[in-house]
């Protein structure tokens, strides 16, 4: 009788032991899983923020181009009258004003008026079939509609990738981890110029 | 209950099929993709002979495709997209080109990978569609005009690209299943019992799957980002 209540009383302890034991690992499992899971979100936050950040670089390279450009643009157009002197002239001076302009706003907003006398130059060029008909010319507007392309399909990507981060940012339960970071909300970049067409 | 599950699960493959196989932009199955039917078979291999050559010596991925239109986009996009979504070009190189024809809109754009603009100007690229294929498309003879264009650019990739040649002899017993002999065989085997247990019906759930048999070229995963040019007629 005794020995038979000792031995149910040891049972029962060793069951109640493994009970916490088996406990204790779930709880376990459970904080490593939500620990990993943090870090894995974290890190996911800062590639995507990386990539909003190369991809304007992607962005500022082709503007890089489209400025390169202009000289050449300007010399070459400059030989037939169809251009008028005062568009070049502008031309010129927003190209040296993106080059001295020191934030990215600044070089936003330059090239948004640089983009609008293209724009103008770009109408003279498809007004006169004849401007069309020499090679030097038509290479050159080739280049700039090129060049307006590239802005355009990488500020198109750009825009994408904002758009991913800004919805994984605010996304539940991610918005937790993001709000330990320091995660910004990124901005658009919307042309209010859109691209002339062919 | 189980019985009445089956169309079910057949809608389910359905859906997930098709929302796989077809995204928004179209899948370029070969070199050559022509949704508008302005082609004949022939001359689409005359094409494609070129592009096949072109991928043997430079590995240089050049792509056709023929559309009816390209709006709401519009061409620039919709080229890109394209571009994007099927990978022309090696992935690390980036050297696919995508030679598109818009019908209904009178408009063409050659879209440049990134890898191949150095020696694709836009200047060079927009001579080439003005001179050797806008003539021809003015008139509807959209081969000439798409056969003389893909030579010409296929010319240049070849006289001033290096890349890394390429076979393109189909590595699979059946050209157009992408499936090693083993994998072909499992394929088969798994496809057999699964007919013997469902009593058949998985052959008939196996028709709703629509990229089916579509192995055709499967393309290299590169980019572009706008370089090329385009017109109108």
């Amino acid at each position: 009788m005794l020995i038979n209540h000792l031995r149910d009383c040891a049972f029962m302890a060793l069951s109640k032991k493994l009970l916490v034991i088996i406990a204790l690992v779930v709880v376990a499992i459970v904080v490593l899983a939500t620990v990993a899971w943090m870090i894995l979100t974290y890190n996911g936050l800062v590639a995507e923020n990386e990539k909003v950040d190369s991809q304007w670089a992607q962005v500022q390279n082709q503007y890089q181009r489209k400025i390169d450009l202009i000289p050449t643009l300007v010399q070459t157009a400059s030989a037939y009258q169809q251009f008028e002197a005062s568009t070049l002239a502008n031309i010129t001076a927003l190209r040296t004003q993106w080059m001295e302009s020191l934030t990215n706003e600044d070089q936003v907003n330059v090239t948004n008026q640089l983009d609008a006398q293209l724009a103008t130059i770009i109408v003279t060029y498809e007004a006169y079939p004849e401007l069309q008909s020499i090679t030097i010319v038509r290479d050159l507007f080739y280049e700039l509609a090129g060049t307006e392309n590239r802005i355009a399909t990488e500020r198109m990507r750009y825009n994408e990738y904002v758009q991913d981060f800004n919805a994984h940012l605010k996304s539940f339960p991610a918005s937790y981890v993001a709000s330990w970071g320091d995660f910004e909300e990124r901005e658009y970049y919307e042309s209010p110029v859109a691209p002339p067409a062919p | 209950m189980k019985r009445s599950l089956t169309p079910a699960f057949a809608l389910l493959a359905l859906l997930i099929s098709s929302g796989a196989a077809t995204a928004d932009y179209p899948t370029l199955v070969y070199y050559v993709t022509d949704q508008v039917g302005v082609l004949t078979e022939s001359e689409e291999y005359d094409i494609e002979d070129i592009c096949v050559e072109v991928y043997e010596q430079t590995g240089a991925e050049m792509a056709v495709l023929v559309v009816n239109t390209t709006l709401p986009d519009g061409i620039d996009i919709f080229a890109v997209k394209t571009f994007e979504q099927n990978g022309l070009g090696q992935e690390d190189k980036d050297d696919g080109l995508l030679i598109l024809v818009s019908t209904e809109e009178g408009a063409w754009r050659i879209e440049v990978g990134y890898g191949l603009e150095g020696i694709l100007p836009d200047s060079k690229v927009g001579d080439i569609g003005t001179t050797y294929m806008e003539p021809y498309l003015a008139v509807a003879d959209y081969y000439t005009g798409i056969y003389e264009a893909a030579y010409a650019l296929g010319v240049e990739i070849l006289d001033n690209y290096e890349g890394s040649p390429q076979s393109s002899d189909s590595q699979y017993p059946i050209p157009w299943i992408p499936l090693k002999t083993w994998q072909l065989v499992l394929v088969i085997g798994v496809v057999a019992t699964l007919a013997i247990v469902t009593k058949g019906r998985v052959l008939f759930w196996l028709l709703f799957f629509r990229n089916w048999g579509g192995g055709g070229k499967s393309w290299g995963g590169g980019r572009s980002g706008g370089g090329g040019a385009r017109g109108k007629w």
